[in-house]
């Protein structure tokens, strides 16, 4: 009995010490301190830079921050007339066509090419325009080197003009749970269903949660 | 717990304990599984920018080694990579811009020839996060540094050569370590695409493209100023169109003002050829900074 009581105060502390481990990893994160790493980031990565964002709702985050799942990434700008409009409508609608086990597994994330231009407000402005919902869609902005250091590592071409609108190639990236792009194209219109498919595969791999 | 199984000590013994026991240790275990599973991202938290389960590795412009290993962070005074070349506000047609209109390039100061493997190995001996080691595989391909025999072992070409097989980001770290930049594409040609001398020339005794590699404008001094052979990286080499076509394009970035510029289109093809992590033998690189700062 005695030697149960032991095992027992011992699953129990093991337990607690579990907890509190958790809660200070919890906490540490939550101050900036160091999160946990699962082995390096593959070639052309976005989670290996160190860049600063903003969201539309003033909250600042790393680029890190948005691993651990699927993410579908455009850089956009709110000014762009035609192009960057008709390409947000087309992830809006992969969204709500996306069958919600796998609309759980994915993000998409709208990085401003414009810092100069999209404030926070902007990009406010811009979620209700486009009606975007919270749930999946990111909207955020950083400095103009930062931005330029994503476009860099995504294969995303554009120059910004002082004065002018900036000037930039079509590209969607759908990246996989540690940033390794999976696919990029310039438009989705060709193939509605691909990003479905992309990520259906995907998922098929990873096997059975 | 593959690390456990092979172990010659796996602590308590499963085998002789009571059931009782092991469901409890069962139990445990869901507990810290599950308190485990709480740390991944919910997709809400990444939302608000909140913890996820993933941490940015070592800025690019980290703080230097401790004092250990106490490394000589000075670089070389003498060297071309340090010294500056003020360039003067002046009206500039970049050879990619619709309209035909000049556009004015702010007065800027450019370093006078591209880093050297000396200014480079410098560079590593205070930021080891650099090194061919060290690198994360994400901001540098595998041949990157891949002249150098070992981490700080520069092999047997010339230290005063201009380095190269670094990636953009490697080179963007050198220039901000020294608190400078790359140029932009625009400064760039600025200061170093003269092409007037050399269009159509071939000049094949520079060897390859080396007349495409750039030559410094006339308002600026020749004897301060000059390429070495290398391609250039610049802050936005991406700010070209790319060779997959105007249609992906969006803009008036694919007219060109000088089309028979051919050493131009030479290096803007090279430029938006490129993808940030490339590590290539004729890809070097030189630093820059505003006039103001």
């Amino acid at each position: 009995m005695r030697r149960r009581l032991l095992v027992l105060g011992a699953a129990l502390g093991l337990a607690g010490l579990g907890l509190a481990t958790s809660l200070r990893s919890l906490g540490a994160k939550a101050l900036g301190g160091p999160a946990r790493r699962t082995g390096p980031l593959p070639p052309g990565s976005i989670y290996a830079l160190d860049s600063l964002w903003t969201n539309d709702h003033g909250a600042t985050f790393r680029l890190a921050e948005l691993a651990g799942t699927y993410l579908v990434v455009a850089l956009i700008f709110t000014r762009c007339p035609s192009v960057c409009p008709t390409l947000v409508r087309q992830l809006r609608v992969s969204a709500q066509n996306l069958p919600e086990p796998v609309r759980a597994q994915v993000r998409f994330a709208l990085f401003s090419i414009d810092p100069e231009h999209d404030s926070v407000a902007a990009l406010q402005a811009y979620r209700a325009e486009l009606a975007l919902d919270q749930e999946h869609f990111t909207l955020a902005r950083a400095s103009a080197d930062a931005v330029r250091e994503l476009g860099a590592t995504l294969g995303f071409a554009f120059s910004a003009e002082a004065g002018g609108l900036p000037t930039h190639s079509k590209l969607v990236t759908l990246l996989d749970r540690v940033g390794k792009p999976m696919l990029a194209r310039a438009d989705l219109s060709a193939d509605p269903e691909l990003l479905l498919h992309a990520l259906q595969r995907a998922l098929g791999a990873e096997g059975p949660s | 717990m593959r690390a456990l199984a092979g172990r010659s000590n796996p602590g308590p013994q499963l085998a002789t304990m009571e059931p009782f026991a092991l469901w409890l240790m069962a139990g445990a275990t869901l507990l810290l599984g599950l308190s485990g599973l709480a740390l991944r991202a919910p997709i809400s938290a990444s939302a608000r920018g909140g913890a996820g389960p993933y941490t940015a590795p070592p800025a690019a412009a980290a703080a230097p080694v401790g004092p250990d290993e106490t490394p000589d962070c000075s670089m070389p005074r003498e060297s071309p990579a340090l010294q500056l070349v003020p360039v003067p506000s002046a009206p500039f047609r970049p050879f990619f811009k619709g309209g035909g209109a000049a556009t004015t390039v702010s007065a800027f100061r450019i370093a006078g020839a591209p880093v050297t493997r000396a200014d480079f190995l410098s560079f590593l001996k205070c930021y080891p996060q650099w090194r061919r080691s060290r690198a994360t595989a994400a901001l540098s391909e595998a041949a990157y540094l891949s002249d150098f025999k070992s981490d700080l072992d520069p092999g047997s070409a010339s230290l005063e050569a201009p380095v190269s097989f670094v990636s953009w980001f490697a080179a963007r770290a050198f220039c901000a370590s020294m608190g400078l930049r790359l140029p932009t594409t625009v400064e760039w040609e600025r200061a170093l695409g003269n092409d007037a001398d050399r269009v159509g020339a071939g000049d094949s005794a520079a060897g390859g493209f080396a007349f495409a590699m750039g030559q410094p404008a006339a308002d600026l001094p020749a004897t301060r100023l000059r390429t070495r052979g290398v391609w250039e990286w610049t802050s936005d080499f991406n700010s070209a169109p790319e060779a997959a076509g105007a249609s992906q394009f969006c803009g008036d970035g694919v007219r060109s003002n000088a089309p028979s510029d051919y050493a131009a289109f030479l290096r803007y093809s090279f430029r938006s050829s490129l993808k940030a992590g490339y590590a290539l033998k004729n890809l070097g690189f030189r630093c820059a900074r505003d006039e103001a700062s």
